[in-house]
C-alpha cells in the first residue's frame, strides 16, 4: 500500500472512525462507567474479574456458582473488543508505514463474530431465571454485538481498497502494455513520407486498363440507382394524394411502388454482387502482384475502396440526373393526360436521400458478400484464383435441401393465407428456398455424375463450364429467376387484375351510402321530399378492428391510430342485401355469442387480399363493437376487442367497394348477438370502450351514438346536385365520426368513387406497364452483362476446342447452349413458380371461373410477349457471341 | 532461435526449422484428409549463396519458395529471415520485407499489362514511397544494366519471353534487396533466352552479391548454383554443395536426379 495514496487515506479515515465505537464508555457498572481498556485495567487493579463484576453488576451474584464463569465470560468479551481495537490501531499504523496488515482486520472481524456468540448464550443454568441481559443491563449487553459491524466495516473497506488498488494497478499495467505495444508498432511499422505522383498515376492507369470491367459495375449500380430513384419519385408523387381531398386516392399505386422498390432492392443486390465479384476476380491478378511486391495493407484497402466508392458515387450521380429528367417528363405527361394529376407531388430531397440510402445499403451488403466470397483465395499469390474451380456443394447439401424444402413450404403455406396479405417478402422467401434447393440438388447431381465417368465424359464439352463455374452460374440463374417471377407473377398479377376487374359501375350499387344514427332522420326526410330519393334503412353497428395498417406493431400494447373501421350487420340484413343484389344468400353458421362471423370483403379483383385485422397477423381478428378507441388497456384487450372466428367469407360489393377491402367491409353477426349489441353505445365509454353506468352516461362526453343505421339511397339524376348538398350537411354534423381516419367517411357518393376507381385503374395500368418494361430491361442487361463477363474465358476455351479439332458446327452449337442455358432454365423455373403462386392469388382473392378465364386471356398475351422478347434477345446474343468467338475465322474459312 | 544461428546471424539470410505445409482438400474439414506438401524441412541459406531447389513436379518446390518469400504461411515449423522469426512479424512487416529485402522472379513473369515496362520496373520503388525522380532514375539505371533500356516505353505484351524475364529481374532488383527468389525463371523460355537469364542471375549473385534461391527442374540451370537442395515428396533428399567446376556439378546432379 503506497503511503499517502487515496486508498491508504480511506483506510486510515475508516479506522479512525471505528475508534469512536471502541473508545465509547459502554460498560455501565453500578459505580463507574468503563471503556474496554479501562475495564481491563480495573480488573488488573482489583486483582480479578470476579470481584469487579460482583461490584459493578451485583445481580450476577444470583448466579451462585456460575458467577465466576460469568465474570470471566464478560471480561473475555471486553478483551475481544479491546484486541479488535488494538488490531485496528495496528492496521492504521501499518498503513502509515506503507504496508497492508490484512490479518488485523480479519482477526477483529472473527472476534466480533465470537462476541456475538458468547454474549447471546447466558451462562446461567436451567432453572435460574436471569441471563446476561438482566445482569448487564441493555447497553453493555447490546454493545458487543456491534463489534462485528465496526470490525466488518473496517474489514470490507480494507478489502475494497485492496481490490480497487489491484484493479488500478492492472489497469495501469494494461495501459502501459498498450502504450508499449503502440510504440512498438509505431517503431516497427515506421514508414514515413508520402507516395509520389507515380503511385496515383499507376493506380489510374491500371483503372483505365480495367475500365471495361468497371463499366459493368458502374452500369449495375447506375441501373439499380436509377430504378430506385424512379421508384421513390413515383412513390412520392402518388403518396401525396393520400385522403379523398387529394384528387386521387392513389393507395394502389403507392402499394405498387412499394413492391417495386422491394423488388429493385433485391435485384440490385444480386446485380451488384454479380458485377462486383466479377470485377474483383478480374482485378485479382494485378492486386495479387501488388500485394506480393509489398504494398501496405491499409494503403491497399484505401486505394481499392476509393476506386469502388468513386464508381458508386459516379453511377449514383448519373442515375439521379437521368432519374430527375425522366421523372420530370413523367410528371408532366401525367398532368397533361390526366388533369387530376396537377396535385402530384414534386421530386424532392426525399427521393434523392432515400434512394441514396437504400443504394448505399445495397452496395454495402454486396461489398460484404463479395469480401466473404473472396476470402477463399487465402494466399497473397492470387494468380490462380481467377481460374480456380468453384466448389459445387458442400457436405451438408442434403441438409440444405431439407431445410429449404421445409422453409419454402412454410413460406408457401403462409402466403396462401389471407392474414399475410399477399406479402412480397414471402414470395422472396419462397424464391430463396427454391434457389437453395436447386443449387443443392444440381450440385449433388453433378457430384454423382462426375463419379460415373462413363456418363460424364461424353457430355464433358457440354458441362465442363457448369462444373467449374457452378456457384456463379447458380447465382446468376437465381437472379434471373427472381426477375422472371417478378415479371410473370408479382407485377403480372397487378397489371392483369386491374384489366379484368369488374367495371366500376358494378362496384357501387347505390348512389349514396350513409352511416347514420337516430338523430339524422331530418336528412333522409329531406332527401325523400326534395330529391324523390328511394331510401333503404338497415340497422348497423360500427365494427372496429385493432389495426388497419400493414406495418408491424412497434409496441403491441399501444393503440394503433388507424384502426380498421367496418360495418357490422345482422344476418337478416345480410340476407336482404343479398336479395337486393339479386343473389342467393349463403347459409351462415353463426353463433349467438357473436364469436363466429361472416365477412364480406367489399373489393374488386384488382385489390389484394387483405386480412380484416392486421394486428399481429392473427388468424382471429379482434373486433370491437363501436368506433375506434383512443385509449386501450392491452391487458383487458380481449374484452374491448374480442377475438372472433371467421367461419365464412366472400368478396362482393353489397353496399359499395368504397375502400377496396381496407375499410368498410361488412361483418355479419348472428341476429341474436346483433340485437344484444346494437344499443351498447349507450353503455360504452367512447374513449376506452369500458362499460359506463347509466348515471355516468353523458352523450358526447362519456358516450357517443356511433352509426347505427346503414342508409342506402338512390336518387334520380336530376336531383343529385341537391342530394350532394344534403350529404355535405350530413357530413358536417358527423365530423366526429370522420375524425378517426382521413379515409373513413360518414357518407359516400358512388359517382365520385366510380370516377376515382377508373382513374386509379388507368394509373395502375400505366405504372405497372412501366415497371414491367423496366424489369424486362434489367433482364436483358443482366444477360448481356453475363455474356460479356464470360467472353474472355469462353474465347480461351473455344480456341482450345478449335485447336483440338472440334468442328465449327459443334462449337457454335455449344456456344449457343452457353447462352440459352441462362434464358430457358430460369424461365422454366419461374414459369412453374409463377403458375403456382398465381393460382394461390386466385384463391386468396376468391376469383370465380370467369375471372380466371379472363386472367388467362391477358396472361397468355403478357407471358407470350415476355417470352418472345426473351427469345429474340437470346437469338441476338447467340449471334453476337458466335460472331465474337468465330467471326474472323469464319470469314477466313469462307475465303 | 538457437545459439548456432546466433553465432552466424550476420551471415544467415534464411533458416528453416521443421517447416511443414499442409493443404486441406476442398470440402474437407481442417486437419482431416490433408495433403502434406512439406514434411518438416530444415536448412539455412547464407548470405551471397546461390541455392537451387530441385525436385519432381508436385514435390513442393514452389510451395517452399512461396513460404520463403512470405507470400504463404507454413502450417508448422519456423522460418527465420535475417534472424527474425517470421511468425512473430506483423503482416505489414512481412509486406515491408517483401518490398525491401526480397526480389521476386516468376516463371510467368507476372508483369502488369496495364503498365509500361518502365512502370513495371519502378513499381516496388513506388510502393516504397520513393520519389518520382529516384524511381525513374533507378529504373533507367537498372534497364541499362540489363540491356533493356530501349524497351522502357513498351507494354509487356509487346516483349519476348526473355525480355519480359529481364524486366522482371530489373523489377526484383530495384529496391536493392538482400534476397532474390526465383521460381523457374527459365521455365517459359527457349534455351537461348534461358541462357541469358541464368547468366544474368549468376551475375547478380557474383557481382552484386545478392543471395539467390532458385527453383528449377532443369539440371543445366541448377548447375549454375553454388548449392542444390533436392526435394522428394516434401522432404530434403540431399543438400549438394558445388565442389569443382560446373560440368562436374552438372554430372553429379544428373546422377542424383535418377534418385528423385
Amino acid at each position: 500500500m503506497k503511503r499517502g495514496s487515496k486508498g491508504s487515506i480511506v483506510i486510515i479515515m475508516t479506522g479512525l472512525l471505528t475508534q469512536i465505537y471502541y473508545c465509547y464508555p459502554w460498560i455501565r457498572g453500578g459505580e463507574h462507567t468503563y471503556t474496554g481498556l479501562t475495564w481491563l485495567s480495573a480488573v488488573f487493579r482489583e486483582g480479578g474479574a470476579a470481584e469487579l463484576v460482583a461490584r459493578e453488576f451485583p445481580l450476577s451474584q444470583e448466579l451462585g456458582g456460575n458467577a465466576g464463569a460469568f465474570a470471566l465470560q464478560f471480561t473475555g468479551i471486553v478483551l475481544a473488543v479491546t484486541i479488535a481495537q488494538l488490531l485496528t490501531v495496528a492496521t492504521i499504523l501499518a498503513v502509515f508505514s506503507g504496508r497492508l496488515f490484512k490479518l488485523g482486520s480479519t482477526i477483529a472481524l472473527v472476534l466480533g463474530g465470537a462476541c456475538c456468540m458468547i454474549i447471546a448464550n447466558p451462562v446461567a443454568p436451567d432453572g435460574v431465571f436471569i441471563g446476561n441481559r438482566e445482569i448487564l443491563s441493555d447497553l453493555p449487553y447490546i454493545y458487543p454485538y456491534f463489534l462485528v459491524v465496526a470490525a466488518g466495516i473496517f474489514f470490507l473497506v480494507l478489502r475494497a481498497v485492496e481490490a480497487w488498488d489491484e484493479g488500478t494497478r492492472r489497469m495501469h499495467k494494461d495501459r502501459e502494455e498498450r502504450k508499449a505495444y503502440r510504440q512498438e508498432r509505431r517503431r516497427r511499422l515506421y514508414f514515413p513520407g508520402r507516395y509520389s505522383r507515380l503511385y496515383y498515376q499507376i493506380l489510374w492507369k491500371d483503372l483505365k486498363y480495367r475500365f471495361k470491367d468497371m463499366m459493368f459495375l458502374f452500369l449495375s449500380v447506375w441501373l439499380s440507382g436509377l430504378f430506385l430513384f424512379l421508384g421513390f419519385g413515383i412513390y412520392q408523387m402518388f403518396s401525396g394524394n393520400y385522403g379523398e381531398d387529394g384528387g386521387l386516392l392513389g393507395l394502389g399505386l403507392v402499394e405498387i411502388m412499394r413492391d417495386f422498390l422491394v423488388a429493385i432492392a433485391f435485384l440490385g443486390l444480386f446485380l451488384i454482387i454479380a458485377a462486383l465479384s466479377f470485377y474483383q476476380k478480374r482485378k485479382l491478378a494485378g492486386s495479387g502482384l501488388i500485394k506480393t511486391l509489398g504494398i501496405r495493407k491499409k494503403t491497399f484497402f484505401w486505394s481499392s475502396l476509393a476506386e469502388l466508392l468513386g464508381c458508386f458515387a459516379a453511377a449514383y450521380l448519373c442515375a439521379a440526373m437521368v432519374g430527375t429528367v425522366l421523372l420530370f417528363f413523367l410528371r408532366n405527361g401525367f398532368a397533361a393526360w390526366m388533369p387530376e394529376y396537377e396535385n402530384a407531388g414534386f421530386v424532392s430531397f426525399f427521393v434523392a436521400g432515400w434512394s441514396l440510402v437504400v443504394l448505399a445499403l445495397v452496395c454495402f451488403v454486396a461489398y460484404l458478400t463479395c469480401m466473404e466470397l473472396g476470402k477463399g483465395y487465402g494466399s497473397t499469390d492470387t494468380r490462380g484464383a481467377a481460374v480456380r474451380w468453384e466448389k459445387p456443394v458442400g457436405r451438408s447439401a442434403w441438409v440444405t435441401v431439407l431445410i429449404s424444402v421445409a422453409a419454402g413450404a412454410a413460406c408457401f403455406a403462409f402466403y396462401g393465407q389471407r392474414r399475410m396479405g399477399e406479402k412480397l417478402l414471402l414470395v422472396c422467401g419462397i424464391l430463396l428456398c427454391v434457389m437453395l434447393m436447386i443449387r443443392s440438388l444440381w450440385g449433388i447431381w453433378l457430384r454423382m455424375r462426375q463419379k460415373r465417368q462413363e456418363a460424364f465424359l461424353p457430355k464433358l464439352t457440354k458441362e465442363f463450364r457448369i462444373r467449374c463455374r457452378f456457384r456463379t452460374m447458380i447465382r446468376y440463374m437465381s437472379m434471373l429467376m427472381f426477375l422472371n417471377v417478378f415479371v410473370m407473377m408479382v407485377f403480372s398479377v397487378k397489371f392483369i387484375s386491374s384489366q379484368i376487374a369488374d367495371e366500376p359501375e358494378a362496384l357501387y350499387p347505390y348512389d349514396y351510402v350513409y352511416l347514420a344514427n337516430s338523430q339524422d332522420e331530418a336528412y333522409f326526410e329531406a332527401l325523400q321530399q326534395e330529391c324523390e330519393a328511394e331510401v333503404l334503412s338497415f340497422p348497423m353497428v360500427r365494427a372496429t378492428t385493432l389495426d388497419a395498417t400493414e406495418q408491424p406493431e412497434e409496441d403491441y400494447r399501444v393503440i394503433v391510430v388507424q384502426q380498421g373501421q367496418n360495418t357490422g350487420i345482422s344476418e337478416s340484413t345480410y340476407r336482404e342485401l343479398k336479395k337486393l343484389a339479386g343473389e342467393k344468400p349463403r347459409d351462415l353458421m353463426l353463433d349467438e355469442a357473436g364469436e363466429k362471423i361472416h365477412v364480406v370483403y367489399q373489393q374488386d379483383q384488382a385489390s389484394k387480399a387483405r386480412p380484416l385485422d392486421w394486428y399481429l397477423c392473427s388468424s382471429r381478428p379482434y373486433v370491437h363493437i363501436g368506433q375506434a378507441l383512443m385509449g386501450h388497456n392491452y391487458i383487458t384487450r380481449e374484452q374491448t376487442y374480442p377475438p372472433r372466428e371467421i367461419v365464412s367469407e366472400e368478396r362482393e360489393a353489397l353496399t359499395g367497394a368504397y375502400r377496396q377491402g381496407r375499410y368498410e367491409n361488412l361483418i355479419v353477426f348472428s341476429d341474436t348477438y346483433f340485437e344484444s349489441v346494437k344499443d351498447c353505445w349507450k353503455t360504452t365509454d367512447l374513449l376506452t370502450g369500458e362499460p359506463v353506468s347509466e348515471e355516468e352516461a353523458v352523450p358526447d362526453v362519456t358516450i357517443h351514438e356511433w352509426p347505427t343505421r346503414l342508409m342506402l339511397v338512390n336518387v334520380p339524376e336530376k336531383y343529385q346536385e341537391r342530394a350532394d348538398e344534403i350529404l355535405g350537411e350530413f357530413r358536417k354534423s358527423h365530423a366526429f365520426d370522420e375524425a378517426f381516419d382521413p379515409l373513413v367517411k360518414s357518407a359516400y357518393i358512388s359517382a365520385d368513387a366510380r370516377h376515382q376507381r377508373e382513374t386509379e385503374r388507368q394509373m395502375e395500368t400505366i405504372v405497372n406497364g412501366i415497371v414491367l418494361l423496366m424489369l424486362l430491361a434489367v433482364e436483358i442487361f443482366l444477360l448481356r452483362m453475363k455474356m460479356k463477363m464470360d467472353l474472355p474465358e469462353l474465347r480461351r476455351d473455344y480456341r482450345f476446342f478449335e485447336v483440338f479439332g472440334m468442328s465449327s458446327a459443334e462449337r457454335i452449337r455449344l456456344m449457343k447452349r452457353e447462352v440459352s442455358r441462362y434464358v430457358w432454365v430460369p424461365l422454366i423455373l419461374a414459369g412453374v413458380i409463377s403458375l403456382v403462386l398465381t393460382g394461390t392469388v386466385f384463391g386468396l382473392r376468391m376469383y370465380e371461373i370467369k375471372d380466371v378465364q379472363n386472367y388467362l386471356k391477358y396472361g397468355i398475351l403478357l407471358w407470350g410477349g415476355y417470352i418472345l422478347a426473351q427469345a429474340v434477345n437470346l437469338k441476338l446474343m447467340q449471334r453476337s457471341l458466335v460472331r465474337d468467338l468465330e467471326g474472323t475465322k469464319t470469314g477466313r474459312n469462307k475465303k | 532461435m538457437n545459439e548456432k544461428y546466433d553465432e552466424k546471424q550476420g551471415e544467415l539470410v534464411l533458416a528453416a526449422e521443421g517447416l511443414i505445409r499442409n493443404y486441406t482438400k476442398t470440402g474437407e474439414q481442417k486437419g482431416k484428409d490433408e495433403i502434406k506438401v512439406l514434411k518438416g524441412l530444415n536448412f539455412q541459406v547464407d548470405r551471397q549463396e546461390f541455392v537451387g531447389i530441385m525436385g519432381r513436379s508436385g514435390c513442393g518446390k514452389t510451395t517452399l519458395l512461396k513460404i520463403l518469400g512470405m507470400i504463404d504461411r507454413q502450417t508448422d515449423g519456423k522460418l527465420y529471415f535475417k534472424g527474425s522469426d517470421t511468425e512473430e512479424l506483423w503482416k505489414d512487416e512481412l509486406a515491408d520485407i517483401r518490398r525491401r529485402d526480397i526480389g521476386f522472379v516468376f516463371q510467368d513473369f507476372y508483369l502488369m499489362d496495364s503498365l509500361t515496362v518502365r512502370e513495371n520496373i519502378m513499381l516496388p520503388k513506388i510502393l516504397d514511397k520513393g520519389t518520382a525522380k529516384d524511381c525513374i532514375q533507378k529504373a533507367e539505371e537498372s534497364a541499362e544494366q540489363f540491356g533493356i533500356r530501349h524497351l522502357l516505353d513498351k507494354k509487356p505484351y509487346e516483349l519476348s519471353g526473355g525480355e519480359k524475364q529481364r524486366v522482371a529481374i530489373c523489377r526484383a532488383l530495384i529496391n536493392d534487396p538482400e534476397l532474390i527468389l526465383a521460381d523457374e525463371p527459365t521455365g517459359n523460355l527457349d534455351s537461348k533466352s534461358g541462357d541469358v537469364v541464368i547468366s544474368t542471375m549468376t551475375e547478380i549473385n557474383k557481382e552484386l552479391g545478392k543471395t539467390i534461391v532458385m527453383v528449377t527442374h532443369d539440371p543445366k540451370m541448377a548447375s549454375y548454383c553454388s548449392r542444390l537442395i533436392l526435394l522428394k515428396d516434401g522432404v530434403i533428399l540431399e543438400d549438394l554443395k558445388k565442389e569443382g567446376d560446373q560440368e562436374e556439378f552438372y554430372q553429379k546432379i544428373l546422377v542424383k536426379m535418377k534418385e528423385l
